[in-house]
């Protein structure tokens, strides 16, 4: 459409000076100015349009809460909500415990990996650190037949990709004692972890090296030779599991290539959970733990009952974002940081929640801390000592790597991120450019780079132990420990404070001071504010929720129950006004269209290709809250395709029923729907009529189903099962996560097993008309 | 919709604010986003025509006179502030090796330029290209803001005006509102790879985000629209929401656009790969999109994964690998776009440099100025263009960083005003003292 309409209307042509130039005089007059641009995107300045409501109907109240203090209504939410009164509904959500979760635990049952400890994770599940390590040091493996399957078989896959890429070793067989085939020096292009290995070889052009590893992939193919396939499908689940968990790692995966695409689900036919996660581990144990811990993270969204948990525990782990592929540990601590870390703090205290991700082994190695020591400290010492005695031994094999990745000093990444992003936030920082006296009042005297290398200092020794059972070497993962003798000593000046010298004290002590500041209490409450009021929020909420965090000494239920009864939280301008998120678009769809899944991968995917990937968001800001970020031409497009592709049961193990939803399972499904069968579904998923334009495309296209099947050409989610293991296994991927094409390099692929291509869609009218209204303007808003 | 709305969506090319509309500019703290005030004015005058005029006229004709001179300008950004040091390395300054025992490129194994300066040696790539003379480089180039966050250092260096938050649009969209244009633009004027419009591209001149070619399209990848894609057109060509509405017409027009013109046919040049990367594939699109003739005048992509606070590596290692991928991609879009790269510039850009001192982790942490590249068939490259201001301890920024001796912004400047024809500097970067008399003239 023209943007420049005065190009082509000649007409306008000769006015356009004369506006032009009167313009330039309101435009530098400014206050004349100010009334013009009204605007439907900032609800505290934009004027009451004449005639518009002045307060909210009770309707549009619960519609209101529900948009923005849950992931959406499903269908009788509204209801439920006003029957027992707003407040009373409110008040329950902030105690979750008092909500009874059991349909949410029993969605929770089919990731048995996420309700382990972090240690029996780790045992269960051998990370590529550990597996390297094993490999390297000729450890036995595990007696228990399935975890000594799991590791062979994640073994054999170690030792494939290192002779893909020319490395040699002989494939183990199951039951050997000794694995330790594996060269000294793994090939970085393969198993190297770039934050960890950084030091070794350099990949390969990602091309080359896939290519060598495909060509190397048919050689080395041996034929499976065991019971036949068939018998084996035919076997009850225990006995077919026993099967599986027996063969050697070369017949398994001879197996795995027999069985083909076709008969894959076969194998998994009443399996339990954990049989399921044994079968996928035996090729990659790392896959599924990120799959599971990205999964049930979508997984909580749609399905708890306890939505204002949900809603805060994904506010505070964007809040503290985290990366899952920062390394190949980060997978591996997922489950705890969003179990143990966030969520029993979601609705608590600020500080807590603080310590808890100071402490939290998600943290530490997100943003480097556990590598963090005072550069005087004993630890330090001892690197500078490895240094010379590795720069005396020129020769000896491997010890210059050892040098160099043994810490001597400060990392200041998690102290500037704890500052400029956990807490006072960027406007509080003082440079040669921003004087302290032109800071927001609420910071104080500021902070300056010297603040930040304090608190980097005071946080040394604030570390990780080694990983369970110890097979990783350079890798660390475990539980957090304070280790004395990588912690700077000495008295240390934060923000204007001297911290005298306390080992860990010193670190709580500049927590609580940084929790506790004006600043914080600020930046949290506007942060807020602009998830669950306004892009803009009016300043006077913003500081009334600040007083009470303030007041509190940062009890977020109380900055929670002063935004509800705010009067700003029920204005009408701030009525649907935000623009969802893309987890707030795809979780409020399936929640809107009361889907049922099975398999969540295609979720995660589609979560890719709508511009959020599920823990994807590489730098330590997380997600915007705001418009802009998320609208977008291709953005727009992705939610069409995705509403459609959903609504017509094109997502793989994704269901949806209209006809039941409605109450029309009598009628012929292929019957152009009434009118009024329309607006019930719009009731449904908007909350409220459609506006005039969507209800009439609506209506126009109920009458030409069989649309959607052409949609999911443009929503390819990867479906293939071949390579996604590699892309895991090379580590993280250090572009912007939010482009990966196609959905690759996600941990997609592992679980699912349902063959994307050959699905038809369910799209007869009704379908076809829900596709409609959720990608429709209105249900991109809350 | 008032008039007055359209009014002022069309003042904005017509006057020369000269830096005075900076209140306007306060568009983000006065709560009017940039869509909300460009989409309500153009669209409200035409947005009820039923047959959008882009659907009776062909695609090229209107590409074409979109893009009268010719000049494409495709800016690269390495978000999380590249080693500057380590890419074009200062190898014969002395004190480079004292700060850099395990990390630093030893002389032997850069790729020298010119007896100081040497390329990292996984940039082989770019070293043909300096030497024929089409590479320039910008050493010690950056802010002159201090800050150290890089959410504030990218915003600034996005939005061209460093310690000003509340710019609410980006250089790149400002420079192509003040280059003079006849015919109505192409939707592929300004075009970002990826999910979303960088706040570089935002603006009142409507700009696109593609993540993927192949996919771009609704309900279906066939020749011509699919009445389902027409339905949500018709949906959201009514919306009253500005945003959505606003994106909705770039979107379906942009939809159309590519449908018509197909460029997936277009394939890399012969003995061209692009790294199979998300920063690869990306590159390889901007060629299809450009050899297709939609009328791209500015492209933007971005590479993450250069905040190397942890075993950056040397000759090899992390930084490397990234620096292999960025350059090998840069060096195949060359190569790829051939004669056509006569007319385009590529410029490259980070947040800010990193410690000239590596840290406690073999790494390096936040630092100061850096390196920019550019590329071009109208650069005078095969050379190190600033003043470089040394590394001794009493030559760095605070004791512990390169200092910036190049504004960043007269980079960009030239090239937006060599390239796009942007003739007004104070337009593109206002407050700044970029003008034509003191370019480094890489160009």
């Amino acid at each position: 459409m023209a943007k420049i309409p005065g190009k082509q209307h000649g007409g306008w042509q000769a006015g356009k000076a004369a506006v032009t130039a009167s313009l330039c005089v309101a435009l530098t007059a400014g206050p004349l100015f100010a009334a013009v641009p009204s605007s439907s995107e900032d609800p505290s300045t934009k004027p009451t349009p004449a005639g518009a409501a002045l307060r909210l109907t009770d309707d549009q109240k619960a519609l209101h809460a529900l948009n923005r203090l849950t992931f959406g209504p499903r269908p009788g939410d509204l209801q439920a909500a006003e029957k027992i009164g707003l407040q009373a509904w409110f008040e329950r959500q902030l105690n979750p415990q008092t909500i009874d979760d059991s349909a949410m635990n029993a969605v929770m049952a089919k990731f048995p990996a996420m309700q382990l400890t972090q240690a029996q994770l780790l045992e269960r599940f051998p990370q590529p650190s550990t597996l390297r390590q094993m490999a390297r040091q000729g450890t036995p493996l595990p007696s228990d037949p399935t975890e000594h399957a799991i590791y062979a078989d994640a073994m054999a896959n170690y030792n494939k990709q290192l002779d893909a890429a020319g490395v040699v070793p002989n494939a183990p067989l199951r039951g050997q004692k000794q694995v330790a085939t594996a060269s000294a020096t793994p090939p970085n292009a393969t198993m190297g972890d770039p934050d960890n290995d950084g030091t070794t070889a350099p990949a390969e052009p990602a091309a080359v090296a896939g290519k060598g590893k495909r060509e190397a992939k048919r050689a080395g193919r041996v034929p499976y030779s065991g019971e036949p396939v068939e018998a084996i499908l035919a076997l009850p689940p225990d006995q077919r599991i026993a099967a599986i968990v027996g063969m050697s790692p070369v017949q398994a995966e001879a197996f795995r290539r027999e069985l083909g695409g076709a008969r894959l689900r076969a194998l998994y036919v009443g399996f339990s959970p954990e049989q399921v996660e044994t079968v996928a581990a035996m090729q990659s144990p790392i896959r599924v733990v990120g799959a599971e811990a990205l999964e049930s993270r979508l997984m909580r969204d749609v399905y708890s009952d306890r939505q204002l948990e949900a809603v805060m525990t994904d506010f505070w782990l964007n809040h503290f974002s985290v990366y899952a592929r920062k390394s190949q540990n980060e997978p591996y601590l997922l489950p705890a940081y969003e179990r143990d870390t966030i969520r029993p703090h979601a609705l608590g205290r600020f500080e807590d929640l603080l310590v808890a991700t100071a402490e939290s082994p998600a943290m530490m190695v997100y943003l480097d801390n556990w590598q963090s020591i005072g550069p005087d400290s004993p630890a330090a010492q001892r690197g500078k000592r490895i240094q010379q005695f590795a720069d005396a031994n020129p020769n000896r094999p491997g010890l210059q790597q050892v040098a160099q990745i043994s810490p001597k000093g400060i990392n200041e990444n998690y102290a500037r991120e704890l500052i400029e992003l956990h807490t006072l936030g960027v406007r509080c920082e003082v440079s040669a450019d921003r004087a302290a006296s032109t800071l927001d009042p609420s910071c104080g005297t500021g902070y300056t780079q010297a603040d930040v290398t304090s608190v980097a200092k005071v946080l040394t020794g604030w570390t990780i132990e080694r990983p369970y059972g110890g097979h990783a070497g350079d890798n660390a993962s475990d539980a957090f420990v304070f280790q004395e003798n990588r912690h700077e000593g000495g008295p240390k000046q934060v923000l204007g404070k001297t911290i005298e010298p306390g080992g860990q004290r010193e670190g709580l002590q500049v927590l609580h001071l940084l929790a506790t500041s004006p600043a914080t209490a600020q930046f949290i409450s506007q942060k807020l504010a602009v998830r669950f009021v306004a892009d803009n929020p009016p300043q006077a909420i913003v500081d009334r929720m600040a007083k009470s965090f303030l007041a509190t000494g940062g009890d977020i239920k109380a900055v929670l129950r002063t935004m509800f009864n705010s009067p700003e939280f029920w204005s009408p301008p701030v009525y649907r006004a935000k623009v969802k998120t893309p987890i707030e678009f795809l979780a409020s769809a399936l929640r809107a269209s009361d889907a049922s899944v099975d398999n969540a991968l295609p979720l995660v995917q589609a979560m890719d290709k709508l511009g959020m990937p599920v823990y994807g968001m590489q730098t330590p800001n997380g997600y915007s809250w705001t418009k802009e970020e998320w609208v977008s031409t291709n953005a727009l497009i992705s939610r069409l395709n995705f509403a459609l592709v959903m609504s017509g049961d094109l997502l793989p193990g994704t269901r949806t029923d209209w006809p039941q939803l409605l109450g029309e399972t009598k009628a012929d499904p292929a019957a152009v729907p009434s009118a009024q069968i329309e607006k019930k579904l719009e009731l449904l998923i908007l909350g409220q009529p459609a506006a005039a334009n969507t209800r009439a495309a609506v209506i126009d296209q109920s009458s030409k189903p069989g649309q959607i099947q052409e949609a999911r050409k443009n929503l390819a989610l990867t479906s293939d099962d071949d390579g996604a293991d590699d892309r895991l296994m090379s580590g993280p991927k250090k572009g912007n996560p939010a482009k990966k094409a196609g959905g690759k390099g996600n941990y997609g692929g592992g679980l699912s097993m349902t063959d994307l291509a050959g699905a038809t869609a369910n799209d007869g009218p009704l379908a076809t008309m829900a596709g409609l209204l959720l990608g429709s303007p209105e249900f991109q808003k809350r | 919709m008032s008039h007055s709305k359209f009014t002022v969506d069309e003042s904005s090319w017509g006057c020369d604010m000269h830096g005075r509309d900076s209140a306007r500019r306060n568009l983000a703290r006065s709560g009017v986003t940039r869509r909300g005030f460009m989409k309500g004015g153009a669209l409200a005058l035409v947005g009820t025509s039923v047959i959008p005029a882009f659907l009776t006229r062909s695609v090229y004709a209107e590409a074409a006179a979109a893009s009268a001179n010719g000049k494409k300008l495709v800016v690269l950004f390495q978000r999380g502030a590249c080693d500057g040091l380590n890419v074009v390395v200062p190898y014969a300054e002395k004190n480079y090796y004292a700060m850099r025992p395990t990390i630093g490129i030893k002389q032997e194994q850069v790729l020298d330029l010119n007896g100081f300066f040497g390329l990292h040696p996984a940039m082989a790539a770019f070293k043909p290209l300096y030497d024929q003379g089409h590479l320039a480089i910008v050493h010690a180039a950056g802010s002159p803001d201090t800050t150290r966050s890089h959410f504030d250092a990218q915003d600034y260096m996005e939005s061209g005006t460093p310690g000003v938050k509340v710019t609410a649009d980006g250089w790149l969209n400002r420079a192509l509102l003040d280059e003079r244009t006849t015919g109505k633009p192409s939707a592929f004027r300004a075009v970002a790879l990826g999910t979303q419009v960088p706040r570089t591209l935002q603006g009142k001149v409507p700009a696109i985000a593609i993540a993927n070619l192949a996919d771009f399209s609704v309900g279906g990848k066939g020749p011509q629209t699919s009445p389902i894609s027409n339905a949500f057109q018709a949906m959201y060509d009514e919306s009253s929401d500005s945003v959505l509405h606003g994106t909705g017409q770039e979107t379906f027009e942009a939809v159309r656009m590519l449908k018509s013109a197909d460029p997936a046919h277009y394939q890399p040049a012969a003995g061209v790969t692009y790294p199979n990367t998300a920063f690869g594939n990306s590159l390889k699109q901007i060629a299809q999109l450009m050899k297709s003739n939609l009328g791209v005048e500015a492209a933007f992509s971005d590479i993450g994964g250069w905040d190397t606070h942890q075993n950056q590596g040397a000759a090899t290692g992390q930084l490397a690998t990234r620096l292999t991928e960025f350059s090998n991609t840069i060096a195949a879009f060359w190569k790829d776009m051939g004669d056509q790269s006569e007319h385009i510039t590529i410029v490259t850009m980070s947040e800010f440099g990193r410690t000239a001192r590596q840290n406690g982790t073999g790494g390096t942490d936040h630092g100061h100025a850096n390196v920019m590249f550019v590329l071009g068939g109208s650069v005078k490259g095969g050379k190190v263009y600033g003043k470089w201001p040394g590394l001794s301890n009493e030559q760095l920024n605070e004791g512990r960083d390169l200092a910036v001796t190049t504004d960043f912004r007269n980079v960009l400047g030239e090239a937006a005003y060599k390239t796009l024809g942007a003739k007004d500097m104070q337009t593109v970067f206002p407050g700044s003292q970029v003008n034509p008399s003191n370019f480094l003239n890489f160009t």
